[in-house]
């Protein structure tokens, strides 16, 4: 009889309604921080000069029409050179991408969300040469544009808290950069990565 | 009080404008070989791409900016390639442990382990330079 009772009010507690009512909502507006990893392929300076590094994204997603959306996010990646094959004695660089991006929403079965994305961002890669001589830091930076597909994971927690997952492919086009292809083996123009990533959703 | 302000701000105004500057969107590739006085190719020889700049400040007239933008070394046949990113300062070539040079390739003020790299001769972001002869100093 106890246990009856106390599956009564757990079931008409507070927050088991808002659980139950979680997953009917239409609620898909939401602030999401994540974590994630870059790599970059192909024959370019990109992939034969810096390791796959650990990546933060801050992402705003808006909800503006039916099961239609749209985003903005920062991601920021440092990168350690193993090489200084291909861009001189840089000892430290860190990526910055400012990206905007369409989405659609397609839920399954109620916890599960599916939302792939298409889009682009800037491309911004800042390396950092060390003066022997005075002690003095030198930067210089490499710019493009990232054209990008991400299919996305989400899984409701509740209603406003939900956890994702996504991959995306970006295609990096750098064509304002000049290099002797034949001489470095290598490729300066464009460029393309993979990066993973997990975290949360607060929905507003 | 005005003026000391004005006069930071010149100080480092002169100082920030003046010091090297590198450019992330050109890459120069130097490519060569160093030999000894007998033209035989030699091995494992560093080297650096040296920037230099001088530039003048509020304070000092006569002031030197120095990097070391790229380093390498040649290899078994003594051929070397250096990848470096373009700057607004003098380039040179930098020779590590004690090397200089023997020929008759423009040096830098006496300095016979540096090699002034001219690069109006870039041909496509490439620049091939004659073979350097060496011996150690």
């Amino acid at each position: 009889m106890k246990k009856y009772l106390l599956m009564a009010l757990l079931l008409n507690s507070p927050f088991a309604q808002a659980q139950k009512k979680a997953f009917d909502s239409d609620n898909l507006s939401c602030f999401s921080i994540g974590a994630g990893y870059k790599s970059f392929i192909g024959n370019n300076f990109l992939a034969k000069t810096y390791n796959n590094r650990v990546s933060f994204v801050y992402d705003f997603n808006f909800r503006l029409y039916k099961k239609w959306g749209a985003g903005t996010f920062y991601r920021t990646t440092q990168a350690k050179p193993f090489t200084n094959q291909y861009v001189g004695n840089s000892v430290y660089a860190r990526i910055t991408e400012l990206g905007f991006y369409a989405t659609y929403y397609q839920k399954i079965n109620g916890r599960w969300l599916f939302s792939p994305k298409v889009g682009f961002s800037t491309f911004l890669l800042k390396n950092q040469i060390k003066s022997p001589y005075q002690m003095t830091y030198y930067n210089y930076f490499t710019r493009g544009t990232n054209f990008f597909i991400a299919p996305e994971i989400n899984y409701f927690i509740t209603k406003g808290l939900r956890v994702f997952a996504n991959t995306e492919y970006g295609f990096i086009n750098m064509p304002r950069v000049t290099a002797n292809k034949a001489a470095t083996g290598t490729s300066y123009n464009a460029a393309n990565q993979v990066n993973f990533c997990f975290g949360f959703k607060v929905g507003f | 009080m005005n003026f000391k302000i004005l006069f930071f701000l010149f100080t480092i105004a002169g100082i920030s404008c003046g010091k090297i500057q590198l450019d992330g969107m050109t890459f120069y590739t130097v490519q060569g070989k160093i030999s000894d006085s007998f033209n035989q190719g030699k091995a494992n020889v560093g080297l650096d791409i040296y920037v230099e700049k001088t530039f003048g400040t509020f304070l000092n007239a006569n002031s030197t900016d120095r990097a070391i933008t790229a380093s390498s070394k040649t290899d078994q046949n003594g051929n070397f390639k250096i990848t470096f990113p373009k700057s607004n300062g003098e380039v040179y070539l930098l020779l590590q442990n004690g090397y200089g040079v023997i020929d008759s390739i423009a040096i830098n003020s006496g300095n016979s382990h540096l090699i002034k790299l001219d690069m109006e001769k870039l041909n496509n972001n490439l620049l091939e330079i004659n073979t350097i002869k060496i011996k150690g100093l």
